[in-house]
């Protein structure tokens, strides 16, 4: 094989290879997530997430009863009543920063959410 | 000489038991004039169930008082005022990811904390000093009843009885 014909074999080899990288979603531009966090025995689990903008957070309740989320924090304040045992609510992250989850019905009930750029 | 006493004693005491009434509950808890313009935003909070935004207010003295980390202060007045949103082909129209207001206000709240309110609940319904009161958009008072008010904010003993602004005077400290 002649030195260029090795060359162009590389190049070929690596072009392949990123392709199938992003196909496998290892893409440095990384695919959106859902994160969740459940709710049992009036407690969210997991208590911190970290996600980046683009990504959704998905609440579900997993609990034996009602749950009423909310979020207090200035800039990102959602609140969503009555979430009852078996349904979800997906919340996109649109926006970067910090954000507290509560649950209007169980005041010790609460997360963390940590939105990156 | 008897039956002018016994009237006059009748008339006395129907003034108390009026001004009694009068001065119980949520009568006591007036309207916010200007809340809009003079008092402080603290946030919109898009309710998802009903389609409706939450815009809350506190009066500026309070809010002085507490964002340098004190307790909120006797005679601080919250507003929630209930708003509409922009629809669009029956979905909410959505802006970043956040409701849209949209130019109607259906309904108003009031919290307020004052010393000596709320002596009339019994313990598993007082919230503290605080008292509650709903007035239309034209700030007449509804004759409605505010128990549910009380019921709701009652767990929230450790956030002096608030939902939200507790949280966002807290991060105003860091």
């Amino acid at each position: 094989m002649k030195s260029r014909d090795w060359r162009f074999g590389l190049a070929l080899a690596i072009a392949v290879g990123a392709g199938a990288a992003v196909g496998f979603g290892l893409d440095p531009a990384r695919a959106a997530q859902a994160h969740k966090v459940g709710m049992m025995d009036s407690q969210f689990g997991p208590k911190t997430v970290k996600a980046k903008v683009g990504d959704t957070l998905s609440l579900v309740n997993d609990d034996y009863e009602n749950h009423w989320v909310y979020v207090p924090t200035f800039g990102f304040q959602i609140s969503r009543n009555n979430i009852k045992p078996g349904d979800d609510w997906s919340v996109p992250l649109t926006k970067a920063g910090t954000f507290l989850v509560n649950c209007g019905l169980h005041s010790k009930m609460t997360a963390t959410v940590t939105v990156e750029p | 000489m008897m039956k002018p006493i016994l009237g006059v004693s009748a008339v006395i005491g129907l003034g108390v038991l009026v001004v009694g009434v009068a001065s119980a509950g949520p009568e006591k808890v007036d309207y916010p004039t200007a809340y809009q313009s003079r008092y402080v935003w603290m946030g919109d909070i898009d309710r998802v169930d009903n389609n409706t935004i939450r815009r809350l207010y506190m009066n500026p003295e309070a809010y002085a008082a507490a964002k340098g980390g004190q307790p909120l202060p006797d005679n601080t007045v919250l507003v929630l005022e209930q708003r509409s949103i922009q629809m669009a082909e029956g979905k909410p129209v959505l802006k970043e990811g956040r409701f849209v207001p949209g130019n109607d206000v259906v309904g108003i709240s009031v919290q307020q904390k004052k010393r000596g309110f709320g002596t009339e609940y019994a313990d598993n319904l007082r919230n503290g000093d605080w008292e509650y009161a709903l007035f239309d958009i034209n700030g007449v008072r509804r004759n409605a009843s505010t128990k549910s008010c009380l019921q709701c904010h009652k767990p929230r003993l450790a956030e002096d009885y608030t939902f939200v602004a507790w949280r966002v005077l807290a991060d105003l400290k860091k």
